[in-house]
């Protein structure tokens, strides 16, 4: 580090999905030439705990890795286990459980846009994008019983099933909710002041992408052409007739666009299973409590990207071996890497364009080491404002 | 398809056990010493770069490192044994930039030592953890009691 460098510490206190994260910048003016991370700070052993619980009890642990896609981690549990045991799960069981992965995508990518736009100071199009995730929240707890954590699997199949008239209304709020997503893909990449902020910011060339072996939206918007949904289909994604969504453009304006039009898809496909879910049981009647021993590597396309499990079993009704790959560990190099070249008002967008789970980052204090000034202290809120007000300033950008 | 690509890789680790799995999943086996080549022979044979995770696991006479890796619509898993006195494997972080958090995670929760690693600050486990306990090893217990199930019916 020379002279005219600061170092910049992020974190470690705001939640990443299984594990908060610290990164460390390296700033030059308002340039930030370096960046490192570390993560770890709340490794809680979801992965040893599971060797001594039963699958039913696995399942229900696992539900609790991640808030927002707990049904991404227990379909892709369940799918490794109903391999290794070789259950044929019925199809409207696949059906349902499949809608409700779409559905947690549209909660999940509607959650972002609303953070990205807070992040950047838009907050009538936050408040708008949250307002129209209630539906999407609705949806789901009409159909599980609960908002989050819905608990809507279970070996060879789902606990509970929908009737016809719940069938008819979740495609009614659809419809509703299909014409506001138009609505957001016109303002999300149109809007002068919203572009202006996210055009060119947070760069992650194609090559790159690849190499850092990125998943998911964030890879797609550089032009990866990935999407377990189709390269490796799970559920019911091979009777279904959808696209995937790219970008080339490399930056934060491109993921901002892969995500808006997947909400469109998503909306599409959650139709086609509607109006076409077979009728039958929804779960296998009986289940094996024991796994034949065996191993199996399941993968999921959760919101965030690849959602990747290794299960190990050994005969008795515990796991051998568990697994979970979330697919912010695989993004959180890239990401970083990403930010190098950006302003220090661009970092809180940068970070949250991955789209990690930042439910407590008001909590979280930045440390400005200044060598001439000596240290303050931020908070994510203060560096936000910072932004904002960077960008009014030297940008001219008003919301 | 599946099959044509089995032969393949074959053909591609002449030297080492090659099986098809279920859903179509490759699983290689390899020695320590051949792992920095298969990847390349991956890479460069069948364009499979995306590594999606490394999967340490303690057979309690050895350890093995499961290399998951995707692209082309296929799944290959390089499986690597380990002596269990001294595990070592040579890192792939300068073929393969991602690789790095995994073989981080291997040190501390394993303590597979991934040899020529730039960066091998701990991850998994605090600053604090005592030197030489790695949690995943199976005789190391919960230190609640080693079965969940009997815990909750006492």
């Amino acid at each position: 580090m020379d002279e005219a460098t600061f170092n910049l510490p992020i974190g470690p206190q705001h939640p990443f999905l299984k594990e908060p994260a610290k990164f460390d910048f390296e700033i030059r003016g308002e340039e930030i030439v370096g960046a490192r991370m570390n993560i770890g700070y709340n490794h809680r052993g979801i992965e040893k705990a599971c060797e001594a619980r039963n699958y039913y009890q696995c399942l229900y642990l696992l539900e609790r890795v991640c808030g927002i896609c707990s049904h991404s981690h227990t379909t892709a549990f369940i799918q490794g286990v109903e391999e290794i045991m070789k259950l044929e799960v019925p199809r409207r069981g696949l059906y349902l459980r499949t809608i409700v992965c779409e559905l947690e995508r549209l909660h999940s990518h509607l959650l972002w846009l609303g953070v990205a736009a807070h992040e950047v100071g838009f907050d009538s199009l936050f408040m708008l994008v949250w307002r129209d995730r209630e539906t999407v929240m609705d949806i789901l707890e009409s159909i599980s019983g609960n908002r989050v954590n819905y608990a809507i699997n279970t070996l060879g199949g789902v606990r509970r099933d929908i009737n016809e008239e719940q069938r008819k209304k979740i495609i009614d709020m659809l419809g509703v909710l299909r014409k506001r997503l138009d609505y957001y893909a016109r303002i999300g990449t149109n809007e002068p002041s919203f572009v202006g902020r996210i055009q060119g910011v947070g760069m992650l060339p194609a090559k790159r992408a690849a190499e850092m072996c990125a998943v998911g939206p964030f890879a797609r918007a550089s032009a990866v052409d990935t999407d377990v949904r189709r390269d490796d289909p799970y559920a019911a994604y091979r009777e279904l007739d959808f696209k995937v969504v790219t970008y080339d453009s490399c930056d934060i304006l491109g993921r901002v666009i892969v995500r808006v039009l997947e909400m469109l898809e998503s909306c599409k496909m959650i139709e086609q299973l509607l109006t076409n879910l077979p009728e039958g049981d929804i779960a296998l009647p009986k289940v094996p409590r024991k796994a034949p021993a065996g191993v199996a590597v399941s993968r999921y396309e959760a919101p965030r990207g690849e959602d990747v499990h290794f299960i190990r079993s050994n005969g008795s009704d515990k796991p051998e071996r568990v697994r979970v790959r979330a697919p912010t560990m695989a993004n959180l190099e890239a990401a970083t890497e990403s930010v190098i070249g950006a302003y220090v008002a661009d970092i809180p967008i940068a970070i949250a364009s991955i789209d990690p789970c930042f439910s407590c980052t008001d909590r979280m204090a930045i440390v400005l080491r200044d060598r001439k000034n000596g240290t303050r202290v931020e908070t994510w809120e203060g560096l936000r404002r910072y932004g904002v007000e960077w960008y009014r300033k030297n940008r001219g950008i008003r919301f | 398809m599946s099959e044509e690509f089995e032969a393949k890789l074959r053909e591609a680790f002449p030297t080492s056990m090659v099986t098809l799995g279920t859903n179509g999943r490759l699983w290689v086996t390899l020695n320590p010493n051949e792992l920095v080549n298969a990847v390349g022979v991956l890479r460069d044979r069948f364009s499979i770069i995306q590594l999606a995770v490394i999967v340490g696991e303690d057979l309690r006479d050895s350890f093995m490192a499961n290399y998951v890796f995707t692209g082309q619509k296929k799944v290959v898993v390089l499986q690597v044994r380990m002596d269990h006195q001294n595990p070592e494997v040579p890192s792939l972080a300068r073929m393969i930039p991602g690789a790095m958090v995994y073989e981080r995670e291997l040190k501390d929760l394993f303590g597979i030592n991934p040899i020529g690693h730039p960066d091998l600050r701990r991850q998994a486990v605090p600053e604090d953890w005592p030197e030489g306990v790695y949690p995943l090893r199976k005789d190391v217990q919960l230190n609640r009691g080693e079965d969940a199930n009997a815990q909750e019916a006492k």
